[in-house]
């Protein structure tokens, strides 16, 4: 009984970091909760307690239950993605009222809902954390995963439903589920898998074509393949932001392969080629990339929602309005694509800055545990997933400050959304079965 | 390559970068900027990129690099920010507050803003402290009184007759006049407190500031004989303190009712749309009742102008005293082929003498006379005194010398060649020709002789007070000395003869020594403009006065009389 103790005394205290990091975060979430209560006038909704008990309850007893474990997984992964969640949680509950007023009762309860996303998210993270599943498992069905996510975007085609213009969504009854986020994890994995197979490739002869030298077929099929699907995204689906990102997911682990910058380079050329190729065609590629030259050209039309957000951008200055002090709803899809407006407006360019280093501390520590994996296969994983959120997480940010043309995508665990936040955990989930370096041989 | 040449070039970058960067945060257009910004982040990667080729295992270069490209993008986006946050914020609110304007193209979503809503700056999103209207200061002239105050949310203008000067707080219209130039200390942002703001962005509490009161160095009950003595004829009043430079006196008219602009916190649309009417009317009249004449308006100077040539000629040394020998012919000649220049009535000779001095060719404004004198200062010199005047050249004006309100700056030329020719120095001496200057350039102008000499830079606002503490005071600034003591000693000797037996006797007052000038300058499409300037008591000038009537006839048929109405004012005699 003694010694049991002190074996769970020694377990708790070596992940001791997680912990603390995980209160701070709850501390920050609760400061903010706080401000949303003192300027209802005191007034306490159940959704403020609800926020609060999910984050103490999800985060803090699944960061317990992995010291208890004792497998030795990263200890900073999980604190950034708890704390950005609750960052989402904090503004889907102060974004809620306004929305109702704006634009009326669909937006009722998204704080809840929200709370809700959340909560199965963290379920989700405890069944890949705690259910023996073996890490092998993924390479092994690797075109069983390739299959589910063509199917995927075969039946979003056919019996799609059409939202915004852009045919995303696959109604499942309960809920409508976004194809494309499950499709990330897919593509991860079996582009893993793939290119670890073809990875002794590197200075076997390549094919001439006139002056320019291919790289081996086994790199130019799936790089053709990959360039034909994004475009395929972008005509049938519209969905720019997607298409992008899976493109810079694939040429980051293509390039972690071969360690050659010119088929990245080949790579943005043709994704530049193909979108150059499109603009005259498509209405909705045109408007994004003339708001993006210049929003104040058409300032109530494609330009609107650039401005209003650069407005909101603005206005937060360097300290912001104050959470719950400003008028961030003007932005259109404040609480999904535009949240980062919100947060400019509301948390200025501290909250801004501090959002950003979360995700740059993400990238760091995600790539530091792909560096560490025990294999190529785990390596690639662990990269693509890290290159999934992160750069989700730029081409969002970079689009909403009008760095770069604006896709529609979510900022990941701060957006509001369900299928967003739930394979986002799966990855966060993934991320943590890598990294553990005391897993015991059955799980590998 | 060697490592060393390697980390030379990278720093190099560095420092490059940086440049690149600090440049483009604030001038440059969306593109030129994403321009910069690529290019800087390729020279900053450039140190960590040697770092990790010399000293990385070579099994992570990939993940190292890829990592770096990562952090480096998200460095882009954050530095994006910096440029939106802080650095094109408030072009990014002008812009915005600028489209709201327009209006009329604007879909549902922009118009469904009710009217009340609407200020110069957009939709109040702005900081609760910009637009505070509610917790403004008051405006007051040098005795305290209030000129300008906010009740319940409304800025209320007691003298409706001080609206080209006080100005406006109009939330359709912006600012404009003492209400814009001070906006800062009215709305009490100049006093507020970093961490005061922090604290309250922070803890969500409402961000109280601490409005300061603006007095002015007008005297309201001065001010109300200026406007008086000036009826509603189109012209201007301006009395300067000459010790210092105070404005205490700045009538002009037409003017306009500042309260008509003004819309309280809450305003129907009626309301909206009655400020609305009221201000295109404003816009639309012919007579420019938004100009303020006395600072704004820029007139053929005439006779009054002779104050200069004089003030040249004595501090040059060309002439040696009041007494210093002038002809006043009835004709001269300047260039072959040009025509003489004449004077006003024929045969001033009479008045003046033949030869005559300088003393009697000012008091009976003889054009030859003048004319000949400026000819023989020649084209430098005569604009070298100009310019001590502060009256520049049109092709590089000089910068206006009241910086409180809108000013212009006077002219003596359009372009310092025209001065070249002798005819065009000539008309330039005494009135005519290209020159053009306001009311107070001419107030100025006296106020320099009545000062020995040196110009006082002219000022409005006396004093920022927040509750009785003084929290910046004006100073009163010398210029330059424009001519020396002795020289203005001499002209202001001069200018008594004026009174004493001139044009300008009518406006003697009981009792004090007045030194003045009166001018008649011919202006397009009507009577010539009427002009007077004078200094009073002439032992020790306490005040400076410039008046102007447009198209008022002879100075001391229209001008003359409102002087005289106005220094009796001032000096507390009975006329």
């Amino acid at each position: 009984m003694h010694t049991q103790l002190t074996s769970i005394r020694q377990r708790i205290g070596g992940r001791l970091l997680e912990l603390e990091l995980l209160i701070t975060a709850c501390l920050l979430l609760i400061a903010g909760i706080g401000i949303l209560i003192a300027e209802a006038g005191g007034q306490v909704r159940w959704v403020d307690i609800a926020i609060v008990a999910a984050f103490v309850s999800f985060f803090i007893i699944l960061s317990i239950g992995l010291a208890l474990r004792g497998w030795g997984e990263d200890q900073i992964v999980l604190p950034l993605a708890a704390l950005l969640s609750g960052v989402g949680m904090v503004l889907a509950r102060r974004l809620e009222p306004d929305l109702i007023a704006r634009y009326g009762d669909i937006h009722s309860g998204i704080a809840i809902k929200q709370v809700i996303w959340v909560f199965l998210g963290s379920l989700i993270l405890m069944l890949v954390s705690f259910v023996p599943w073996r890490l092998r498992w993924l390479r092994h069905y690797r075109y069983t995963w390739l299959l589910l996510g063509l199917l995927l975007v075969g039946l979003t085609t056919i019996v799609g439903v059409e939202r915004n213009g852009a045919r995303l969504w696959l109604n499942l009854g309960f809920f409508q589920l976004q194809p494309v986020e499950p499709l990330k994890i897919l593509l991860v994995v079996y582009l893993a898998a793939y290119l670890d197979d073809h990875r002794d490739l590197i200075g076997r002869a390549s094919y001439r074509l006139g002056p320019l030298r291919l790289p081996p077929l086994p790199y130019l099929v799936p790089i053709m393949l990959m360039w034909g699907m994004t475009i395929v995204l972008i005509i049938i689906q519209k969905d720019l932001g997607a298409a992008l990102l899976f493109f810079a997911i694939f040429l980051a682990m293509l390039y972690l392969v071969t360690n050659r910058s010119s088929y990245v380079a080949a790579g943005l050329l043709a994704f530049s080629a193909g979108a150059a190729a499109l603009y005259p065609i498509f209405s909705h590629v045109r408007t994004r990339v003339d708001a993006w030259r210049d929003p104040w050209a058409d300032p109530f039309g494609g330009g609107y929602q650039m401005i209003q957000a650069l407005y909101a951008f603005a206005n937060g200055g360097a300290v912001g309005a104050g959470l719950g002090l400003g008028n961030p709803t003007t932005v259109p899809e404040s609480q999904t694509d535009f949240v980062f407006a919100a947060i400019g407006e509301e948390l200025g360019l501290v909250g801004t800055l501090g959002l950003l280093l979360c995700y740059a501390l993400l990238a760091i520590q995600g790539y530091s545990i792909a560096r560490n994996a025990r294999d190529g296969f785990q390596q690639l994983l662990a990269a693509g997933l890290t290159t999934a959120i992160v750069v989700q997480a730029f081409i969002i940010t970079a689009g909403v400050t009008n760095l770069i043309p604006l896709t529609g995508i979510t900022l990941p665990f701060v957006s509001y959304g369900g299928s967003s936040t739930l394979i986002n955990f799966v990855m966060i989930g993934i991320l943590l079965r890598i990294s553990a370096a005391g897993k015991p041989p059955h799980v590998q | 390559m060697a490592p060393r040449t390697r980390y030379a070039i990278a720093g190099f970058g560095f420092v490059c970068a940086i440049l690149l960067l600090g440049i483009g945060m604030v001038v440059l257009s969306m593109m030129q900027w994403r321009l910069h910004l690529l290019t800087s982040l390729w020279l900053l990667s450039l140190l960590p990129r040697a770092l990790i080729t010399q000293r990385a295992a070579p099994g992570v270069h990939g993940i190292a690099r890829l990592s770096l490209i990562v952090v480096l993008s998200f460095v882009a986006v954050a530095l994006q920010l910096g440029r939106e946050q802080i650095g094109q914020a408030s072009t990014t609110r002008i812009r915005v507050a600028q489209l709201r304007e327009v209006g009329a193209t604007a879909p549902d979503q922009a118009t469904a803003l009710r009217p009340g809503d609407r200020t110069a700056l957009g939709n109040g999103r702005i900081w609760p402290v910009m637009i505070g209207a509610s917790v403004r200061g008051t405006i007051r002239d040098r005795n305290g009184v209030v000129l300008a105050e906010t009740r319940d949310g409304r800025r209320i203008y007691p003298f409706p007759d001080l609206g080209n000067i006080i100005g406006f707080q109009s939330r359709l219209y912006g600012n404009s006049g003492v209400e814009a130039a001070r906006d800062l200390d009215l709305s009490g942002t100049r006093t507020f407190s970093v961490t005061a703001l922090l604290e309250s962005r922070l803890l969500g509490t409402p961000f109280t500031t601490q409005p300061a009161d603006v007095y002015l160095t007008l005297d309201a009950t001065l001010q109300q004989a200026a406007q008086a003595a000036l009826g509603d004829r189109p012209g201007a009043v301006v009395v300067l303190d000459p010790r210092t430079g105070a404005i205490l006196a700045l009538a002009t008219y037409p003017r306009f009712d500042p309260n008509q602009l003004v819309l309280a916190d809450t305003a129907s649309a009626e309301q909206v749309a009655q400020v609305q009417a009221f201000w295109q009317g404003l816009t639309e009249r012919s007579d420019s009742p938004l100009l303020n004449r006395a600072t704004q308006g820029r007139y053929p100077p005439g006779s009054v102008i002779k104050t200069l040539t004089a003030a040249a000629a004595l501090d040059s040394g060309l002439l040696t005293g009041p007494e210093a020998q002038v002809t006043c012919p009835n004709r001269l000649n300047t260039d072959a082929g040009a025509p003489p220049v004449v004077n006003a009535v024929e045969n001033l000779a009479q008045r003046t003498g033949d030869p005559s001095d300088l003393r009697r060719v000012y008091a009976w404004s003889c054009n030859t006379a003048f004319a000949q004198i400026g000819l023989g200062l020649g084209a430098e010199r005569f604009a070298d005194y100009a310019g001590r005047f502060g009256l520049g050249f049109a092709d590089a004006p000089a910068e206006p010398a009241l910086l409180d309100i809108p000013a212009e700056a006077g002219t003596i030329a359009n372009d310092p060649a025209f001065l070249q020719r002798p005819v065009a120095l000539a008309d330039t001496s005494f009135g005519q020709g290209q020159a053009l200057v306001t009311p107070l350039d001419m107030a100025q102008m006296v106020a320099l002789v009545a000062n020995n000499g040196i110009l006082m830079r002219p000022y409005l606002v006396q004093d920022v007070r927040v509750g009785d503490q003084i929290r910046s005071a004006a100073k009163p600034t010398i210029i330059r000395q424009a001519i020396n003591i002795q020289a203005a000693a001499q002209l202001r000797d001069v200018m008594r003869s004026s009174v004493e037996f001139g044009y300008a006797k009518p406006v003697a007052l009981p009792g004090i020594t007045i030194g003045a000038k009166t001018g008649t300058a011919e202006a397009p499409g009507g009577a010539p403009h009427s002009w007077f300037v004078a200094i009073a008591p002439l032992e020790q000038p306490r005040f400076a006065i410039a008046v102007i009537v447009e198209h008022g006839g002879e100075g001391s048929r229209n001008a003359l009389p409102i002087a005289r109405q106005v220094l009796a004012a001032a000096l507390g005699v009975q006329p």
